[in-house]
């Protein structure tokens, strides 16, 4: 994945305190100066020191960890790793030489510089890496960077999935390489870049074969017809869906066209600027017509399908549905005889745990609830919704794993009892994933630990002890107890020869830990349940109880005791993931799987089953959806059947061959550049100005230095005397980020604060930052400057020198979801103190406080009602004064027309979409915009120095606009309430500006 | 207030400040400010006292643009139209035809070689065309030579843009480079200095030029434009004398031929009257998909359907060598009515290079491997490599191919056994340069690796700092290499 617009998520939580280059200004602070315009840039990238907070709200990305970090180097890489995962970091050193001696050959391009490689143990710390500013959200499994050329990799739980990913990036890499050599040959100072689409198909094409994911993405593209071709791919711009468009339309190519074609598409890119064109020239068709190959060659595959495979709408009913919903489990509430299905979902931006009454047959809903909220606080700041994170006991207790703080922990929660009993997190377990409860209550699941080995793990929830059930580096997951309480069945890829790499059923024994294969076979077999089928539908476990208490007890089993067992399953041998049956005879299972789901998209990875039904998450036209199934359908499908004589010893993972492995060695930061702008601007009156910001940084992003220079002299002899410098520290490397500076400013100044009051100010000083977050939505922040100021007021001839300390602390909370034009729900708040003081001359003595509270209220999906109230003081000799008016507070009064020393503004506004999107079609061009929305707001506040004024306000409707999500523009019409709150004004007013609403 | 003129705008940036600073001066200084000054004054002056041209032609503003103003933007316009001009270099050299080159020489010639007395080989007919002179003169090989121990790097020259394999063409005592920036540099071949260049503004070159007299001809392609353009360029008086378009081609290859040129593109063959004039194009059935070369006269390609053409410059028509594999039946047997020598043949994927050795073709595949057929298609040796994008040089019965894994091969002929193998550690997409019983291996990583050509022993390697992007021309007693970084870097035989 690129770190471009694909991959890096441009979420409106970016507002990340510890990184300028996502600052938001606060219009408090907005000094207006004849520099505007390069200040402006300069606030974009640097740490300012005119204001006391450098970030208004926002979250955090919190280092939780404090790594170590250890370098490798190899032949071609340099390769970044936490000392913790040096067995797997030497793994995917292999992996990546081998990747690179193919990806050479297949590209036929070579590399010529060391390329840094980082990899992360878990998914949780590659999320908090700094190599990008940005959140990196949970869908990401990895990315390359443009600017260092880094790529940074986390280690999710596989090895095989550690191989693609690897592949998938340095296929990026490489490209990348190529096409500015294309540009570098021709002297072009530009990289041309094929559209996304292509880039990630590429990447997706040379890194793995189709797999399950692949195949049922296009199955459901072309049944459900909404497949794009090439002329309309941009339809899934930036979608998981167009990684696969991407791969698929390659693998065309190339079954189509020959391999041949694939490479040279590529290396035809200077032929034309567009890219149809390059495409149509390489494979001598039009477009269209290659359209129309491709849509036939796509729909000869899985046309078909239709006789031998069922639709939803045939086989299936539909229990749940719109968002995104995973992990359904069936539960009877013995007490009261009702029935739910309990599941996590994401239908309002969070991802939550939702339980649903159903009748008793689980297929009509009759009531919703969420249970938890995920994403809101710090107990549960992500959900991992693609992943099976839920187990329900028959007693109705979950056991729903989130991320909490540095780790996943597992909450145990009494769904009936409505509280959560217990947070379970382990030491050493870093990532939790695919629960299940044993018979006994203890509890089964998959983890990663420090290490990054995935192993299967028991908890003891009597004992309160964590055993760990396997401990090497194959992908062990999916556990569940087996036939009796010793034994555990399991997902692993552990077997050798012509299985190797591929996902097969297995028993362990938890007393000896012997491991035997329950399946042999070359398709991919994943998440067995077994369940026990009776007469009177006893649940499998319940089964169990009774069978053991009639042999303690010594009592022959009754018949109604004595259960049918079979062993669930998921296989992907008909391309996708299906669900099959394995009987069970005895202490034995059979090899012949038989298919009891014949799905076209299959069924996603986590399921549940009773006597009758099986309950799953599947896709249908891209929308994820519970279902129920018979268990007891008749498909026709064939079956799969193993051949466990013929195995054989798994084969090693790659490992670096004979001095392949070079040096480990520490990491030390290696400051390299990361940008340099510069600026220059010219007008009649002020002359020239110019000046320039550079970045630099260490290779892990820990460590950043910000030099800000530029010179505003208007005349020759000004030169010296007018140079501006701020030279700041940021460092993020923990989870305290502190940051310092020193700065010499020079030049003009007009304060809009004061009225009238020109200034050539000349200030130097230095500042020092601190920050702490107590989890993603909160932190204590604190700033101390020192400044020695001169200030020549135009005009009066005088001077007014100080030597100003300021001080200030502040608490931020944000939990804001957003939507296209501003929050939509949940709270942000800010409450900060500041005091500054001459200590020299006793020219400026203030404290100011902050009080900024606000409060979304979401009424429908897009559909919002804002609340803010806020408060900010100055007090002191001589007090600086807030400055308000306009769009982006009181409405309809001029902007940053008011000034006072105290300000208190509240606002109400309802937020309502307007049209989603809006196209306008020329003849020669068509256009595309979303997300235009309206406001009906009501303002009030007021400005004063010492004496209250009057109170102002305003009400009316306004438009916004929000363009690439780059800026949103806005528009207002309404009424001033004047006269102290007792008359509209005459007429209305007209208010056109930009910016998020607050 | 003594009034002075603002302008709107004034290219003496200094003196324009102190004309500022006199205002300021004069007026109150407190009154003065960036923006509210500018009002202010104005309102000062009088509205109708003041005015943008009024000031214009004050006597200071005038005196200042005749000694500023006019100087500066007359030479700004003179630099403006060099810059937007299309050529503003140029060669304008002495052919000398005594240094054994003679006005006409064919370009992409075939590796052949030149059978020593003692091997019973039958004389090879992939030649050179009956009239060239190039006898012994080639890009990639030099059988006979002084023995020599190493290379030495004895200079140096740098251009602007980066080579590709065909950019070094030797014509009438000169060295002319291509380059992909659009520009064609000529170095005299005894002491290699430059006489200048050619060029198109914003074009890129990426085939090699062909020369009829004193008339340079190459292909041009503007910045992403797909238009293939031919150039007729006249190197002694330095100039221009045609740009014709050829059509919607891309990149292609040029070749001189009794009646004017013809140009091999992705897809199609197009011929080409000395006037610029289209006499005749056709498409091929299949991209080309390996570097055309001349064998028997006729110009010969390798196409992504697995087979290979011939073109006759002739006759202009496309005779096609070989069946191509998946062909159906129908179409095989038009194909073979077409064709009097085509044969089925199991070659499988596209032809990534060839070269002609006895009448017949040795042939490298995309997805691997290296054969030699004859020239009915008759597999007579198939040898397992990994896949080859570097022309094979046939020399002294054996065949010297690198591939994409970067191991270097050398082959019996006779046989298709690998007698030798080195391995480099990099790419391989350049012809090797045989020279005596010594081999240069151009590695894409920047790495010439002298070989000893019979026990393969590497005797040196140099290392270029940058991509090797040229093969090695050979001149007298030099080796010549085009590297990145624009460096022609030039070697010695020691």
């Amino acid at each position: 994945m690129l770190i471009d617009q694909a991959c890096v998520v441009k979420t409106k939580h970016h507002f990340l305190p510890v990184v300028p280059g996502n600052m938001l200004i606060d219009q408090a602070c907005v000094v207006k100066t004849k520099h505007h315009f390069l200040l402006f840039l300069i606030f974009l990238i640097a740490a300012p020191t005119v204001c006391a907070q450098y970030y208004y709200f926002g979250r955090n990305k919190v280092q939780y960890e404090d790594f170590d970090w250890r370098v490798m180097q190899t032949e071609h890489f340099d390769i970044y790793y936490n000392a913790d995962m040096a067995p797997m970091a030497e793994i995917g050193a292999g992996i990546a030489e081998e990747a690179f001696a193919k990806l050479k050959e297949e590209l036929q391009h070579t590399i010529t510089y060391r390329i840094p490689l980082i990899f992360y143990n878990t998914h949780i710390h590659f999320q908090q890496t700094n190599v990008t500013p940005g959140f990196v959200p949970e869908g990401v499994g990895g990315f390359f960077e443009f600017m260092k050329g880094r790529v940074v990799i986390p280690f999710l739980g596989s090895v095989n999935q550690f191989n693609h990913v690897i592949y998938h990036e340095l296929t990026h890499v490489f490209m990348t390489s190529k096409l500015a050599r294309i540009s570098k040959d021709r002297k072009w100072t530009d990289t041309y870049f094929p559209p996304l689409w292509f880039v990630e198909g590429m990447a997706e094409f040379y890194s793995t074969r189709p797999d399950a994911q692949a195949t049922m993405v296009m199955r459901d593209a072309v049944l459900n017809n909404y497949f794009t071709g090439l002329k309309n791919i941009d339809a899934v711009y930036g979608s998981f869906i167009m990684y696969k468009f991407g791969q698929a339309f390659l693998e065309f190519v190339k079954a189509k066209y020959g391999g041949w074609f694939v490479l040279k598409i590529l290396e035809n890119i200077s032929y034309s600027s567009e890219f149809e064109e390059v495409i149509s020239y390489t494979l001598g068709k039009s477009i269209e017509e290659i359209d129309a190959e491709w849509f036939a060659f796509e729909r000869s595959k899985y046309y078909p399908l239709v006789t031998t495979h069922s639709s939803h709408a045939l086989a299936t009913k539909k229990i749940i549905g719109g968002g995104y919903n995973f992990d359904p489990k069936p539960l009877t509430d013995k007490a009261t005889g009702k029935h739910y299905i309990v599941y996590t979902a994401n239908k309002d931006g969070y991802s939550s745990l939702y339980l649903s009454e159903t009748d008793s047959t689980f297929t009509n809903i009759l009531s919703t609830k969420r249970i938890i909220t995920g994403e809101r606080g710090k107990d549960h700041e992500a959900v991992h919704l693609f992943e099976a994170s839920l187990a329900v006991s028959s007693d109705g207790v979950a056991a729903f794993i989130t991320r909490s703080g540095q780790s996943d922990v597992v909450h145990i929660y009494d769904l009936f009892g409505g509280k959560e009993t217990e947070a379970l997190r382990f030491e050493n377990v870093l990532s939790i994933s695919e629960p299940a409860f044993t018979s006994g209550g203890d509890l089964l699941f998959r983890g990663i630990n420090r290490a990054a080995s995935t192993d299967i793990y028991i908890y003891y929830s009597a004992e309160k002890r964590l055993k760990q059930l396997t401990d090497d580096n194959f992908d062990d997951g999916a556990p569940t107890e087996g036939l009796t309480p010793d034994d555990v069945i399991f997902s692993s890829d552990r077997l050798g020869g012509e299985y190797s790499g591929v996902y097969n059923i297995f028993n362990i024994k938890i007393s000896t830990g012997e491991i035997t294969p329950v399946t042999a076979t070359k398709s991919n077999f994943g998440k067995p349940v077994l369940v026990a089928d009776s007469k009177g539908a006893v649940q499998g476990r319940e089964a169990e109880v009774s069978e053991r208490e009639s042999q303690g007890s010594g009592t022959t089993p009754t018949t109604q005791n004595v259960v049918n067992k079979k062993l669930i399953v998921l296989n992907d041998a008909d391309g996708v993931n299906n669900l099959y049956e394995i009987e069970v005879s005895g202490d034995k299972f059979s090899d012949t799987a038989r298919n009891i789901s014949d799905l076209y998209t299959g069924v996603q990875t986590s399921y549940s089953v009773d006597s009758t039904f099986a309950f799953f998450t599947s896709v249908d036209r891209m929308s994820f959806d519970i279902y129920k199934l018979d268990r007891k359908r008749v498909t026709k499908l064939p079956t799969v059947v193993s051949d466990r004589t013929r195995l054989q010893p798994p084969k090693p993972f790659p490992q670096l061959g004979g001095d392949a492995k070079k040096t480990i060695v520490q990491y030390k930061e290696d400051y390299t550049l990361d940008y340099a702008q510069s600026q220059i601007a010219t007008d009649p009156v002020f002359g020239t100005r110019g000046g320039a910001v550079l970045s630099l940084s260490d290779l892990l992003g820990d460590d950043k230095y910000f030099i800000l220079l530029f010179n505003t002299a208007e005349t020759q002899s000004d030169f010296l005397e007018s140079f501006n410098i701020d030279i700041s520290r940021l460092n993020t490397k923990n989870r305290t980020n502190f940051g310092y500076g020193v700065f010499n400013y020079r030049g003009r100044r007009y304060d809009l604060r004061e009225a009238d009051e020109y200034y050539f100010e000349k200030s130097y000083g230095t500042y020092f930052l601190l920050q702490y977050p107590f989890s993603s939505f909160d932190r204590i922040e604190t700033t101390i400057s020192l400044a020695n100021v001169n200030k020549d007021i135009i005009g009066f001839g005088s001077d007014q020198r100080s030597l100003l300390v300021t001080n200030s602390v502040a608490y931020v909370f944000d939990n804001s979801l957003w939507g296209p034009t501003g929050p939509l729900d949940g709270i942000r708040l800010r409450a900060q103190l500041g005091m500054t003081h001459d200590i020299r001359y006793g020219n400026e003595n203030y404290y100011s406080f902050i009080f900024d509270y606000r409060h979304y209220l979401r009424l429908l999906y897009t559909t919002s009602l804002a609340f803010r109230g806020s408060i900010y003081w100055n007090e002191g000799t001589t007090s600086r004064r807030y400055i308000a008016g306009g769009s982006w507070d009181l409405r309809g009064y001029p902007r940053f027309g008011l000034r006072g020393q105290k300000f208190w503004i509240t606002s109400a506004e309802l937020r309502i979409p307007l049209a989603d999107r809006i196209a306008v079609q020329l003849p020669f061009l068509g256009l595309s915009f979303s997300g235009l929305r309206g406001a009906l707001f009501f303002d009030a506040g007021s400005l004063w120095d010492k004496e209250y004024k009057e109170t102002l306000g305003s009400v009316g409707f306004g438009f916004r606009f929000n363009l690439f999500n780059l800026i949103v523009f806005r528009y207002d019409i309404g009424k001033k309430i004047e006269q102290n709150f007792t008359k509209f004004q005459d007429g209305w007013f007209y208010q056109f500006f930009f910016g998020w609403d607050f | 207030m003594k009034r002075r003129g603002f302008g709107l705008w004034h290219p003496d940036i200094w003196g324009y400040k102190r004309m500022l600073f006199a205002v300021k001066w004069r007026c109150s200084f407190k009154k003065w400010c960036g923006m509210k000054m500018w009002g202010k004054l104005k309102s000062r002056c009088g509205k109708k006292k003041w005015c943008g041209l009024k000031r214009l032609t004050s006597p200071y503003i005038i005196s200042e643009m005749k000694t500023g103003f006019l100087p500066v933007c007359s030479f700004s316009i003179v630099l403006l139209l060099l810059f937007f001009s299309g050529c503003y270099s140029s060669i304008a050299v002495k052919l000398n035809y005594a240094a054994n080159t003679p006005p006409y020489i064919e370009q992409n010639q075939a590796s052949t070689d030149s059978i020593s007395k003692n091997d019973n080989a039958k004389p090879n007919t992939g030649s050179y065309p009956s009239d060239s002179t190039a006898k012994g003169e080639n890009i990639t090989f030099k059988p006979e030579i002084a023995p020599f121990d190493s290379l030495v790097k004895i200079g140096e020259v740098e251009t602007n843009g980066s080579f590709f394999s065909e950019s070094l063409v030797s014509y009438g005592g000169w060295l002319f480079a291509a380059e992909g920036s659009g520009r064609i540099y000529a170095f005299d071949e005894s002491n290699f200095k430059e006489a200048g260049y050619a060029s198109i503004r914003n074009s890129t070159i990426s085939a090699a030029p062909v020369f009829n007299g004193n008339m340079m001809y190459f292909l041009m392609r503007k910045k992403l434009v797909p238009a293939l353009n031919l150039v007729k360029y006249d190197i002694t008086e330095g100039k221009e004398i045609l740009i014709s378009e050829i059509g919607n081609l891309g990149d292609g290859s040029l070749f001189k031929t009794e009646t004017g040129f013809a140009v091999v593109s992705l897809r199609h063959v197009v011929f080409i009257d000395t006037a610029g004039s289209v006499i005749k194009g056709e498409e091929f059935r299949a991209p080309v998909s390996a570097a055309p070369l001349w064998v028997e006269g006729k110009i010969t390609a390798g196409l992504a359907d697995g087979s290979l053409c011939q073109i006759d410059p002739d006759t202009k028509e496309i005779k096609y060598l070989f069946s191509p594999l998946n062909e159906d039946e129908s179409t095989r047997a038009t194909n073979r009515a077409d064709s009097e020598q085509s044969a089925e043949i199991s070659l499988n994927g596209a032809i990534t290079a060839f070269a002609a050795y006895n009448g017949g073709f040795i042939v490298a595949r995309f997805e691997g491997g290296l054969s030699l057929l004859s020239q009915k298609g008759e597999k007579i040796w198939e040898t397992e490599t990994k896949r080859i994008s570097a022309p094979p040089v046939v020399f002294k019965n054996f065949c010297l191919v690198g591939d994409g894994g970067g191991t270097f091969n050398k082959i019996d002929l006779r046989s298709g056994e690998i007698k030798k193998r080195y391995e480099t550690g990099g790419i391989i997409n350049l012809p090797a340069t045989a020279l005596g019983d010594k081999v240069i291996v151009p590695v894409t990583d920047g790495r010439l690796i002298l070989l000893d050509f019979n026990t393969f022993a590497p005797l040196q390697i140099i290392e270029t700092e940058g991509r090797v992007k040229t093969p090695g021309k050979i001149l007298n007693d030099k080796v010549i290499f085009g590297c990145d970084q624009s460096r022609l870097v030039i070697f010695k035989f020691d």
